[in-house]
């Protein structure tokens, strides 16, 4: 309101009013006074004491699911403020079932315009419902907050820089069969036959033969029987199994990519780790992506943890659709570091030469490797040896029901 | 249905409020000005050129009729005929109306006074020839009201344009010789109250427009919202007038005369709108009554009349001895009851339902919304004592900062820390008139210190090394790099001490040592 003249005129006013003995002056004086003060007054203490709050009512949701988004802004001093507007960064991908946005500066976001009039030592709170259709890594924040004095005179802005992060898991649907496991000496999983047995399981007793350890000798049973008995053990295994998950989903030297393949591949990751974890293998993870904020790939080594899944799928939730290396490259390094006999499933929408020839490398060194292909058209039985599986992408991601590999 | 979907399509701000408000505030800026201008002396009756009603009903009608034809679809000029054609109306009316000096409405007598009034301005000023400007005057701003949007950045300049004029007004006013000006000077204090309430009223509802605008949400904003905002702003602009009125009114007692009698004027007009109001009501409930007791008395009389209609004594029935009873006076009286309260009953049933449809359908659109209150009598009163702190150190005589001076001269040999050697090396430079700006980084002031300390300048160059790898690098100090520079240190030392003590004056020096001397260890840990 005019700056610094506002003293100057109050002033100019008081004396006029003296020198011309004219009240009326003196009333429009304490009027401008008061209004310039009143409205100075709002400006410097409207946002003292003011604060704004965001809560999700859940930091990690499964894909469809809705969530609460709670704004809460609190006025803690005797200043009532007419008009507070705060603009909330809030992720596109998360529909908003209630409220209105508007478009913001980041593509990626839109903003929730939310305006207030809260009166003194006061809370309001408002509740937007939140449905979650898109996985993804998802930050809410920084908001701003923008307020003044009734009159329009002056305006005052304040970021929030508070953020929140939700995490949308991708959409969990049924695999329809297992592929070719791995075989470990040693393990967790029963098989009919094997070379090696596990001491700790006793599966029963027979008859001593000739040659038989005299540390399998079940000296209980013996007692019992009168002749000397032998343990059977039982023949176990531990099934190891790395996924691949190549975000490439067009084939090399071009750039760009199909989101719906993407998903696609998601998705079967999701369902074969599922389906693998159920049936009690060691589940791992490997992507050609950097994690999200470092330099290092995305690796989950394998684990049959509680936890392994929820892991794998808050690590399969924020991938992008950028490649930080080709596949072919990432299986060969990391590999080396995985047990011997796992089995490596590769899921790729570009299959390309070198990873088909590192796949028949290792196989040649002994490992099981498998293939996943998202979309295109249905591979033939090829001579390289290699078992690769077809997942088709003429249904809608959104819209499939169940993973069928052919 | 439709009137009812139209009524909540409307914007009452924008539409209603704000213009209402523009144009109060226009009829308060204009109004004192043509009570300036009837007092004149060279006119030939002492009246307001115009009265306040007539300043609205102009004002406001050009607003309106504007409005509307230019919502219409019709051509530009066309409608600024149709404008300028209904206005010329408007203003007759009103000239017909303010001077009617007890002519007959539809008398041809008027035209022929006021035309010899006319042709005669020139020598006798009658306030006619001030009054029809003035309504020309006043339909243009109507018009132009209604043209421009009602924004900020369009009523703000207005708003002080008015109040521009209306200081001159008080100026003229003050200057004025003439007594009937003199004593009239208390009445355009009640018009500077109006026009900054109704002035600061307008800027506040187009700034809620302005941030409705930028949020794209007219219609979204929750109801709550626009109670709130009201009540502030109307307690607060309420609060400025009555407390500016009440201040300039302690040192006149022709304004606070003035004011009592606005007040009593007010309440006058309150009292006849509740007379108005409640004498139709009353009406209404006295019908009520008098048909409630009609619709009794008809029963009643009904039940009195039954048995004489069936019997005559010519022709006895012949019929079995029945036994016939009558409904007794109370179960009537109950049965009536029990109606009305069926009737009066469903009506509310109806009524409650259509209104709790309403409220759902409303609650579905609009967003959950709580609201808790934070007061504390312990936590205003904190608050009040801290206000009230800061207004204490406002007026406060602001202390100088102690000035810190620590003596690193008389420091004897220790081991210390590169950041610490840093220190003293500063401390000395600073005292031989070289000190390091806020803006220089370390190999800056170590080149600006080399002409200086020529023999020394390798020595200069590995500390500041050292102070840069200790301070901004990601190494943390190990005993073979403390005690080299240690071992630095302990060879500049002496050469900035020597410097220092030609530099300075003794008893300076002396007293410098006197000033406050802290630990030594704990300087210097920001380094």
């Amino acid at each position: 309101m005019l700056g610094r003249l506002w003293i100057v005129i109050t002033f100019v006013l008081v004396i006029a009013s003296l020198l011309f003995h004219q009240l009326v002056l003196l009333t429009v004086a304490i009027l401008f006074f008061l209004t310039g003060g009143i409205a100075r007054l709002w400006d410097r203490n409207s946002l003292k004491m003011v604060s704004y709050k965001r809560k999700l009512s859940s930091d990690r949701v499964f894909f469809g699911e809705k969530i609460d988004l709670e704004v809460e802004i609190a006025n803690r001093k005797p200043l009532p403020l007419p008009w507070i507007q705060i603009d909330d960064e809030i992720p596109r991908n998360v529909t908003m079932l209630k409220g209105k946005t508007d478009v913001s500066h980041l593509p990626t976001n839109v903003v929730l315009n939310n305006m207030f009039s809260i009166g003194w030592y006061h809370k309001i709170k408002r509740h937007y419902p939140l449905q979650c259709s898109q996985r993804g890594l998802y930050t809410f924040g920084p908001a701003t907050m923008r307020t003044g004095d009734i009159f329009g005179f002056f305006v005052r802005q304040e970021e929030v820089s508070e953020l929140q992060h939700l995490i949308v898991y991708p959409r969990i649907v049924p695999l329809e069969y297992l592929l070719t496991p791995s075989r470990q000496p040693m393990g967790d999983i029963r098989i009919k036959s094997n070379l090696f047995q596990d001491p700790i399981l006793t599966q029963g007793v027979r008859e001593y033969h000739y040659g038989d350890s005299l540390k399998r000798i079940h000296w209980k049973s013996t007692a019992r029987h009168g002749e000397l008995q032998t343990r059977i053990f039982e023949a176990t295994t531990t099934i190891d199994m790395a996924i691949f998950l190549d975000v490439r989903t067009v084939a090399a030297p071009y750039w760009g990519n199909v989101p719906e393949k993407l998903e696609l591949a998601i998705i079967t990751a999701v369902a074969v780790a599922k389906y693998a974890l159920t049936n009690g293998y060691r589940v791992g993870l490997y992507v050609n992506q950097y994690k999200h904020g470092t330099g290092s790939i995305i690796r989950v080594p394998p684990n049959r943890n509680v936890n392994q899944f929820k892991l794998l799928l808050e690590t399969l939730a924020p991938i992008q659709d950028f490649e930080a290396m080709p596949v072919s490259r990432l299986i060969s390094n990391e590999s080396r570091n995985l047990p011997w006999g796992s089995s490596l499933v590769v899921i790729t929408a570009a299959p390309t030469e070198e990873v088909t020839s590192t796949l028949f490398n290792l196989k040649r060194t002994g490992r099981q490797v498998s293939m996943i292909q998202i979309g295109g058209e249905e591979p033939e039985a090829s001579g390289s040896h290699i078992k690769t599986y077809h997942v088709s992408d003429k249904v809608s991601w959104q819209e499939i029901e169940t993973i069928e590999v052919s | 249905m439709k009137i009812s979907a139209r009524l909540s399509q409307i914007n009452w701000t924008a539409d209603f409020l704000t213009p209402l408000a523009a144009i109060m505030m226009e009829a308060f800026c204009i109004f004192p000005w043509l009570v300036f201008m009837g007092r004149w002396p060279l006119l030939l009756a002492q009246r307001n050129v115009l009265n306040f009603p007539s300043v609205i009903v102009l004002i406001a009608g050009a607003y309106i009729i504007t409005r509307f034809f230019l919502s219409r679809k019709i051509a530009v000029p066309l409608a600024s005929l149709n404008i300028v054609f209904i206005g010329l109306i408007l203003i007759f009316a009103v000239i017909r109306l303010e001077y009617s000096d007890g002519y007959p409405i539809f008398g041809g007598e008027w035209f022929l006074a006021y035309g010899r009034i006319l042709l005669n301005v020139f020598t006798r000023l009658h306030p006619i020839a001030i009054a029809i400007p003035c309504t020309f005057f006043l339909y243009w701003r109507g018009i132009s009201r209604a043209q421009s949007p009602m924004y900020f950045h369009n009523i703000y300049p207005v708003f002080l344009t008015g109040l521009g004029s209306l200081i001159l007004l008080a100026v003229l006013w003050g200057i004025s010789e003439n007594n009937n000006l003199r004593d009239i000077a208390g009445q355009i204090g009640i018009f500077i109250a109006g026009y900054f309430f109704f002035g600061l009223f307008t800027l506040a509802l187009t700034n809620l427009q302005n941030i409705r605008t930028r949020l794209k949400r007219k219609e979204g904003t929750p109801a709550s919202f626009n109670r709130r905002w009201l009540g502030i702003v109307l307690g607060v602009i309420t609060g400025i007038v009555a407390i500016g009125s009440g201040i300039s009114s302690l040192f006149s007692s022709q304004v606070s005369s003035f004011l009592s009698r606005t007040i009593g004027f007010l309440w006058n007009l309150v009292e006849r709108a509740a007379y108005y109001i409640f004498i139709p009501i009353s009406y209404v409930v006295g019908w009520l009554l008098i048909f409630f007791q009609w619709l009794v008395a008809m029963l009643r009389r009904k039940q009195e009349t039954q048995p004489a209609e069936t019997l005559t004594p010519s022709t006895p029935p012949d019929m079995p001895n029945v036994i016939t009873r009558s409904l007794s006076p109370e179960t009537i009286l109950i049965l009536k009851w029990t109606f009305f309260t069926l009737v009066l009953a469903t009506l509310v049933l109806f009524l409650v339902r259509a209104i709790l449809r309403n409220r759902r359908t409303k609650t579905d659109d609009e967003i959950n919304e709580e609201h808790e209150s934070l007061w504390s009598w312990h936590g205003f009163q904190n608050d009040f004592k801290q206000w009230l702190d800061s207004l204490k150190n406002r007026f406060k005589w602001p202390e100088k900062p102690p000035v810190v001076r620590y003596d690193w001269d008389d420091e004897t040999n220790s081991k210390l820390a590169i950041r610490q050697i840093y220190e003293r090396l500063l401390w000395y430079t600073a005292r031989l008139n070289i000190p390091r700006y806020a803006q220089e980084t370390p190999y800056e002031y170590e080149r600006r210190l080399k002409p200086a300390f020529r023999e020394q300048q390798k020595i200069l160059f590995e500390i500041t090394q050292y102070y840069v790898n200790n301070r901004y690098g990601n190494s943390t100090e190990d005993e073979q790099e403390n005690a080299k520079a240690n071992a630095l240190w302990d060879k500049l030392r002496p050469a900035f001490s020597q410097k220092l003590h030609e530099q300075q004056a003794p008893t300076d020096l002396n007293k410098l040592r006197a000033d406050t001397k802290r630990d030594p260890r704990t300087i210097g840990t920001n380094f």
